[in-house]
């Protein structure tokens, strides 16, 4: 189903937990890196990896926020909007976002390059306010430094 | 012995077994509780909050459905700060509820309606905007509205834990969360047993049968308690109907055999009573057509050609029942065949000849209350999970709940043999006398036995092993163990029980009432009497049986073989097409009278529909016929008095009667159980004839049972319900168009 690195740490992480289904979350954080989203026959594969019914993978995958079984897009921007980031101007960074990329939070740009997400916090508090992309965390934003941050990914 | 602990509750001072849950110390007490995701046999889950009580010692206030009672524990369940957190609950529950009680189905009967009332204010403390979804379609049998969930999760713990199906989810998250299966919001459909239980337990409105949906609110309908005429384990259900008509199967606060459980055929599988198929008038063939007339003309003519018939010949009439009459049915059947006409052709058709079990039996039958506290069972054959849901059920139960050792013999993967068994031999088709014969035979034959049966023969070791290890025993033998085999199988008990081993069985016959009409004296010989129709015997009457539908040309051929084909029965089913009388007769619904299920318990059916009066019952059309004929048999003229014959006729019967029924339920009739020591050579070589039918050219048939190939299975009653046909002929076009099964 996956690459045999994929593989490989999906069959370290089972061998992992005394119960199998112990190592749901991050094996499905694995399939929807491999494959840009949780797909459907990854929560399959995954099911009868675990030894469990294909509904009780699909609860966790609706549950989290964090996983998607649409496209995620190339570059996920997720900004902070718990206290700190909000009191030190989140909704500017995200509005601004909004006006730039044309999408609202929760939606992808046509082209498929950017999904905008509002997040809460990243624990980052100090750096207010922060964005992720993907898994690189950007500090004390500013919407110029926005524009310079999208203008720079490859 | 459990420890006993005492407790107080309220002031007052209680007993129970330490470590039993409090609410049910409580409920048992009489002290209520109110509560919505508490429910008996399930993991304790928390999620409603409803059942908080205070518990001295404990910081806050406790869930009692989670709490296991202490010695000394001292609980308060009416004071001001638990009476205000159950408003608290309540209101919360209710934050998202639509309150359409009046268009609900579940309205009068809602676990919900009744606690607000009990437990609730007039006032809702919460403003904002209720979430307002869609009802969704869950199958062609169940529908889900997620507004008037409450989120108990009883519905999925009892798919997950009693059927072992785990087809339900929660699916999204916080207020947003639904019931659902696998994909619910991409359109999957709700791929299950559609057992129903889901719908059965949830306290709401929120799964709903699409059967009885907007037909009838709950106190606009009768409920009539009665027996299940579709298996052999004869389930109790409430048959609601309304005026004339059926209206639903539910099982609700039953107290029967089988708690609140019913299978697919239970749940919705009786609308057929009330189909427009249902024959309301006899039929007689007139210049080679069948055409509706009165009773008395086709009496009349019944009687005359019998007669004349008889008269050449006693047993050139033959009189042939179905395994799914009542006993009073089968009774005056089986009388009227041996006493008024005099003929010694008469029985049922049945392929598993019971006799050779019930002739030989060594050990007693197991309830199903009994099949739960089992401590190994071993199964030759049989695939429960499709053919006696009930029986299935307890088995998981004894399995999930008593940790029993589930040894499994069967030529087929079955879903038991796939998810409980702790021991499954996968073995050759027809090869279980090689199974029975290695485990009474020494090992040194081990290697033979095995081959034939296409295992190890360190299989069979173990398999031998885990049987003699065992201190309570139950066998289990399924439907594929026929003649010589299964009269082995009875006595095989007799080489295993002892003063340190108790054995009991539990068989799993086909149809409802296989055993009952057995004990009324119905054989199954109607395959037999079938090679003399046309030469011994002239004219056949036959109640309640569609060989035609169900085992097809060699049954039409030798029917239209007959000088005279009587039928009684429901429906014009392809076997009354070809009859020259056919008798309409009632429906298990507007009937008095018992069935006896697998274990030999006798339960009551009771008449809930008046019919259209035009239908007779089938002892009825009997007692007609005997009159007009002249013949004495020893007529009556009720189920009631019919059944009184049957306690002082028959010996396992004796005691029996509607009152007890209707007081106990279900009462077990006592079998004979044969104490003579039986040899091990003598059963082997009872054995041989059976061992060398085994075809050696099979291979082992590698399909697992698919998931409803019994439950799903349309017969002459379900084809006459509207939902399963419809349901059941669209899941075999897709499979058919698209070839996944």
């Amino acid at each position: 189903m996956f690459s045999p690195q994929t593989e490989a740490k999906i069959d370290a992480l089972i061998a992992k937990y005394p119960y199998k289904r112990s190592a749901i979350l991050p094996i499905i954080h694995l399939a929807q890196l491999e494959q840009g989203k949780v797909t459907e026959e990854a929560i399959h594969y995954i099911a009868d990896r675990l030894d469990l019914e294909p509904v009780e993978v699909y609860e966790v995958v609706t549950f989290y926020s964090m996983y998607f079984m649409e496209e995620i897009g190339k570059y996920h921007l997720q900004v902070c909007r718990t206290l700190s980031c909000m009191l030190c101007g989140a909704e500017e960074i995200t509005a601004h976002l909004e006006k730039k990329l044309g999408i609202k939070p929760g939606q992808v740009t046509p082209d498929g390059r950017f999904r905008l997400s509002e997040v809460e916090c990243l624990g980052s508090c100090a750096t207010a306010p922060v964005m992720q992309v993907n898994f690189d965390y950007y500090e004390n934003l500013t919407p110029e430094k926005v524009d310079e941050i999208l203008k720079n990914l490859p | 012995m459990t420890e006993t602990v005492k407790i107080k509750v309220d002031g007052r001072e209680l007993e129970a077994p330490k470590g039993k849950l409090l609410i049910e110390v409580c409920l048992e007490n009489g002290i209520d509780i109110p509560n919505f995701c508490y429910y008996p046999d399930l993991t304790p889950q928390a999620a409603c909050r409803m059942c908080l009580v205070r518990i001295e010692r404990m910081p806050k206030l406790a869930t009692s459905c989670t709490v296991q009672v202490q010695d000394g524990m001292v609980v308060t369940t009416q004071s001001e700060e638990v009476l205000e957190a159950r408003k608290g609950m309540l209101d919360l529950i209710l934050g998202n509820h639509p309150l359409d009680c009046p268009i609900c189905d579940k309205g009068g009967q809602c676990e919900l309606q009744d606690q607000v009332f009990a437990h609730g204010t007039v006032y809702g403390r919460y403003e904002v905007k209720k979430n307002d979804t869609r009802e969704w379609r869950l199958s062609p049998f169940i529908a889900y509205d997620p507004q008037r969930c409450v989120r108990c999760y009883r519905c999925i713990r009892v798919c997950d834990e009693v059927m072992d199906v785990h087809a339900l989810g929660r699916i999204f998250r916080g207020a947003k969360e639904v019931i659902g299966p696998y994909g619910i919001d991409k359109g999957y459909s709700l791929d299950c047993e559609q057992c129903g239980y889901c719908v059965e337990v949830c306290p709401v409105g929120a799964l709903l049968s699409v059967d009885s949906r907007f037909r009838s609110r709950p106190w606009d309908m009768r409920e009539t308690i009665t027996t299940c005429q579709h298996c052999a384990d004869g389930c109790q259900m409430r048959l609601g109907t309304r005026g004339s008509q059926y209206v639903r199967v539910a099982s609700k606060d039953l107290k029967g055999i089988n708690g609140e459980f019913l299978c697919i055929k239970g749940r919705y599988g009786s609308s057929y009573i009330s189909s427009e198929e249902r024959l309301d008038n006899p039929y007689l063939r007139k210049d080679g057509k069948l055409v509706e007339v009165g009773w008395e003309e086709a009496i009349k003519y019944v009687a005359a050609r019998l007669k004349a018939i008889s008269a050449e010949d006693r047993d050139a009439v033959a009189v042939l029942g179905s395994p799914r009459l009542t006993n009073e049915a089968a009774f005056a059947l089986a009388s009227f065949a041996r006493k008024g006409l005099k003929t010694s052709n008469y029985g049922q058709i049945a392929d598993v000849d019971l006799t050779r079990f019930f002739a030989n039996l060594t050990a007693p039958l197991a309830t199903h209350a009994e099949v739960k506290k089992a401590e190994t069972i071993f199964m030759l054959g049989g695939d429960p999970t499709e053919n006696n849901p009930l029986s299935a059920m307890v088995i998981r139960y004894a399995v999930r709940k008593n940790g029993a050792r589930l040894l499994m013999v069967n030529s087929r993967r079955t879903k038991i043999a796939r998810r409980q068994a702790e021991m499954f031999l996968h073995i050759r088709r027809g090869a279980e006398p090689a199974v029975l014969a290695a485990l009474i035979d020494s090992d040194e034959n081990a290697a033979r036995y095995a081959e034939l049966a296409k295992v190890k023969p360190e299989q069979l070791r173990r398999l031998g092993k885990a049987i003699s290890d065992s201190k309570r025993l139950l066998v289990v033998i399924g439907p594929e163990v026929n003649g010589a085999t299964l009269e082995v199988a009875a006595r095989f008990a007799a080489l295993l029980k002892s003063d340190s081993r108790e054995v009991k069985y539990l068989i799993l016959p086909p149809y409802n009432n296989s055993v009952g009409t057995l004990d009324m004296g119905l054989r199954p010989n109607g395959h037999e009497l079938k090679s003399l129709f046309g030469t011994k015997i002239k004219a056949l009457y036959l109640a309640g049986s569609n060989p035609v539908e169900q085992y097809g040309n060699s049954w039409k051929e030798a029917l239209s073989k007959l000088d005279l084909l009587v039928v009684a029965d429901l429906f014009m089913t392809e076997t009354a097409q070809l009859a020259d009388v056919v008798f309409p007769v009632n429906s298990f619904a507007e009937l008095d009278g018992t069935y006896t299920n697998a274990v030999g318990q006798v339960q009551r059916v009771n008449r809930a529909l008046e019919g259209t009066g035009r239908t007779r019952p089938d002892w009825m059309i009997i007692n007609m016929l005997a009159k007009e004929m002249g013949l004495e048999f020893g007529a009556r003229g009720s189920a009631a008095s019919i059944f009184r014959d049957i306690a002082s006729e028959i010996p396992a019967y004796s005691g029996i009667s509607y009152d007890r029924l209707r007081k106990e339920w279900a009462i077990q009739t006592e079998r004979k159980i044969s104490t003579t020591a039986e040899q091990p050579d003598a059963l082997l070589s009872a054995l041989k004839g059976e061992i060398a039918k085994i075809d050696l050219s099979l291979d082992l048939d590698r399909e697992p049972v698919r998931q409803g190939s019994g439950l799903f299975r349309l017969g002459t009653l379900t084809s006459r319900v509207a939902v399963m046909r419809e349901a059941f002929k669209a899941k075999e076009q897709v499979e058919e168009a698209t070839g996944v099964r």
